[in-house]
């Protein structure tokens, strides 16, 4: 129990860490994007075409927001 | 927060990427307000493409961690954010102090790579002045609920799956087609796919042919370069499932020979040194799981790498086509031609193979050169042997060369002298009764030395001395215990009527019992004249050992044989003698004296046994001239008659005179004697006269027929092809009397 509770404590470090870099870079991700971000580089996924597509995610959904809003006020 | 972490402690080794991706877009979604319809779509869509792209998970960091923040450092400094850039390092520090996290430099990859990307991305929609794009990043409020509706609604692994399975072809095409540009596969991830294609080995991303079996083919589409480069690995697949299949085919068949079962073996081991490659290959790609992996092998260079072996494979496959079906000398013969390519690393490849498949045929020599055995089921070796022979025609048809089995690099005077050896040992075995062995083999020469004889000179001379001793061997237990000469000697003598007074007395002696019709002739009779010849003559004093051997025989008579015509004078051989069998006499035993071998002794006999024949009228060449010798003794027979039945005329005349002058007396009166001396000359011209007269007319007609018939003969023999016979026209012409 005490190692799981380690465990967390290491991780919420380690997020706490990661999360001032993001802010340093102005990485504009929330917490929660940022943690499974990490989770899956931690799973070995390829970090450069995440960082990229995400951005592309980012950029589509401003884009389908964009639209539908125009839909919305026509 | 704290859940979040509490759930990527649990879940961190379980596959959930799919998962993540999933969560990252429904939270990607939420954060802009989309209805409900878009965002479903939005997921739907995105999906699959994000889930392809990072399900290639190949990855593996080829830069460390330091090297990754120089570069962040690096490029903040160079932005004039120094401050930045001082802050960073200090957060760095303990970034990398963090033991929970395996992949640190990843993670900074991460971060540079967004960073790059957001501010490029920055300055262009800034330029566009496009007013939403100014401050995407800035998360509008989550709404807790549509968040939880999403993940609620698609959470699970196997909605996923669905997800996936739901999405028509069309879909995927359109969105692979849309998508292609960003699409870029991992390329440690392809090395790892190819080194399975390489082995002929089914993977993700390349497969055989389903047509034919052999050739690998692409599963996924790629960028025209490294498609280029990709076909040449699969190619080396193909050549290598190709190799695989002549393994299958020839490896451990009874039926291929065993020089090809050599070959087998030599391309097996050329494999497995292909196999180590790429093992070698594989190991330095590293492990994933291991976190050992290595990105500093790309296509293009292990390309490089692997140019020489893939050659190798290339040429391997020729030659397998080459040396298909074949066996023993013809297979050698084709990888010996293959050995001279002109490329001197395939030259070598081909010669070491060439070595390995030499072996057999090589062990095949020394057994049959040292032993005269021959173990070669296949009809490998270029010696062939036929068991059916009989022994007594061991020497002229048992053994035999296949010359198409006779491999290049030797060449036909060794494989002849080679048979000879064999030949040699096996006749002194079987015919001869001599078990000692001839040449104990000290050193077996070296294979290099058989194929390259111009500069090694081992086998040649194992070839010559085995030879020379053999065939020395042979000669002089034939000269020695078989007194070959001895035999030659007394078959001139006895066949070729060379000792005049032993032929003289035995035909004197059986000229009676030879004149009977041949059925009536008696054998045990015959034996016991030429017995008594032979103690009557000079024959007496020849060995018994010769003598024994003189035997009559009698040729099946037919019915109006006389007992000349099948009476034959025999000379009884048996063992080694056989095989050598009919004598010439001048130029063999000059010959024998320089004879090597025993074919070299049969050779000889033969061309003087050619002589003889020719010589005795009995060739193609002189039956004109052997027709019309016949007809001069036919003439001189009919002369011989001729005289016979004048030589009786005559004495039937001298007969009827003494007959007249007993009955002439004296006391017979006058008128008695006249009637007497009328009755005396009328008989004598009545009768006598006329038979005279005809006689004479006979005579000169034979004698002119005989002139013509020699003179004929003559002119024949003049121009005969045969020296010795053209000298004969003139011995018998020699005080030209003919003309």
């Amino acid at each position: 129990m005490s190692d799981n509770l380690s465990v967390t404590r290491e991780a919420m470090d380690a997020m706490q860490i990661i999360e001032e870099i993001a802010d340093l870079l102005q990485i504009g991700l929330d917490k929660e994007t940022l943690s499974i971000c990490v989770r899956l580089i931690e799973n070995g996924v390829n970090p450069t075409p995440l960082a990229h597509s995400i951005l592309n995610l980012k950029r589509e959904c401003a884009r389908l927001a964009a639209s539908s809003a125009i839909s919305a006020s026509d | 927060m704290q859940k979040t972490l509490d759930s990527t402690g649990k879940q961190s080794n379980s596959n959930n990427v799919e998962q993540l991706i999933f969560r990252l877009l429904s939270k990607i979604a939420s954060t802009y307000n989309l209805n409900e319809q878009v965002r479903y779509k939005f997921v739907k869509d995105q999906f699959t493409y994000v889930g392809k792209l990072l399900s290639y998970d190949a990855y593996s960091s080829s830069k460390d961690t330091l090297e990754i923040a120089a570069r962040i450092k690096k490029k903040l400094v160079s932005q004039k954010k120094t401050d930045i850039a001082l802050s960073f390092q200090e957060l760095e520090a303990k970034f990398n102090k963090q033991k929970i996290l395996k992949n640190h430099a990843a993670l900074l990859e991460f971060f540079f790579a967004y960073y790059l990307e957001q501010n490029k991305y920055e300055s262009t929609s800034n330029k566009n002045s496009l007013n939403f794009y100014s401050q995407p990043f800035e998360p509008p409020m989550v709404n807790d609920t549509v968040k939880n509706d999403v993940i609620e609604k698609y959470s699970s692994t196997e909605k996923i799956h669905n997800l996936f399975k739901n999405e028509s072809n069309t879909d995927l095409l359109r969105n692979n087609q849309r998508l292609k540009p960003t699409f870029i596969l991992n390329e440690t991830y392809i090395l790892r796919e190819l080194i399975y294609a390489m082995q002929g080995v089914d993977g993700k991303l390349f497969q055989k042919d389903p047509k034919d079996m052999q050739s690998m083919v692409l599963k996924v589409d790629m960028e025209r370069t490294v498609r280029m480069m990709v076909l040449r690995y699969l190619e080396s697949g193909w050549f290598y499932t190709r190799l695989r299949r002549f393994l299958s085919t020839y490896n451990n068949n009874p039926s291929a020979g065993l020089v090809l079962q050599a070959f087998c073996a030599y391309i097996s081991a050329e494999l497995k040194e292909y196999h180590r490659l790429l093992a070698v290959l594989e190991s330095q790609l590293g492990d994933k799981d291991e976190g050992t992996e290595c990105s500093n092998i790309t296509l293009r260079r292990l390309l490089v790498w692997l140019e020489q072996p893939l050659e190798r494979l290339k040429f391997l496959n020729i030659i397998c086509d080459a040396v298909r079906d074949k066996k023993g000398g013809i297979l050698l013969s084709i990888l010996f031609t293959y050995s001279k390519y002109g490329d001197p690393n395939k030259a070598a490849l081909v010669k070491s193979g060439l070595a390995k498949c030499a072996i057999p045929i090589r062990d095949m020599i020394i057994e049959w050169i040292c032993d005269g055995q021959i173990r070669d089921i296949h009809e490998e070796f270029f010696v062939g042997f036929n068991n059916s022979i009989p022994n007594e025609r061991l020497w002229h048809d048992k053994y035999n060369l296949r010359k198409s089995q006779i491999p290049s690099f030797i060449n036909e005077d060794q494989a002849k002298k080679i048979l000879i050896i064999g030949k040699s040992i096996n006749f002194l075995r079987v015919i001869c009764n001599e078990h000692k062995q001839i040449r104990a083999l000290a050193t077996i020469p070296e294979i290099e030395s058989m194929l390259d004889q111009k500069s090694d000179s081992q086998f040649q001379e194992l070839i010559d001395n085995a030879y020379a001793d053999t065939s020395s061997y042979l000669i002089e237990i034939l000269l020695k215990k078989y007194k070959l000469l001895d035999h030659f000697n007394s078959l001139r003598r006895y066949i070729l009527l060379g000792q005049g007074d032993f032929i003289r007395h035995l035909m004197d002696l059986m000229e009676c019992e030879l004149n009977k019709p041949a059925q009536d002739l008696m054998f045990p009779n015959l034996q016991r004249l030429l017995d008594k010849a032979i103690t009557e003559t000079n024959a007496q004093f020849e060995p018994s050992y010769i003598i024994s051997r003189l035997d009559v025989r009698l040729l099946p008579p037919s019915p109006n044989d006389m007992g000349w015509d099948v009476f034959s004078l025999d000379y009884t051989m048996d063992g080694p003698l056989k095989t050598v069998l009919e004598v010439s006499w001048k130029n063999l035993s000059e010959k024998l004296d320089n004879s090597k071998d025993m074919d070299d002794v049969i050779s000889a006999n033969e061309q003087f046994l050619d002589t003889i024949i020719s010589q005795l009228l009995l060739d193609e060449n002189s039956k004109e001239i052997a027709k019309e010798l016949r007809t001069i003794f036919d003439l001189i027979v009919k002369m011989s008659d001729l005289c016979e039945q004048f030589h009786k005329i005559a004495l039937g005349e001298s007969d009827a005179r003494k007959q007249f002058k007993e009955k002439f007396t004296e006391d017979l009166d006058e008128d008695q004697k006249a009637a007497m001396d009328n009755a005396e000359r009328k008989r004598y011209h009545g009768e006598v006269k006329p038979k005279i007269r005809n006689a004479k007319n006979q005579l000169s007609i034979l004698k002119n027929s005989f002139s013509e018939m020699v003179k004929n003969l003559l002119e024949a023999l003049k121009n005969h092809p045969n020296e010795s016979l053209r000298f004969l026209s003139f011995r018998f012409n020699f005080n030209e009397y003919y003309y």
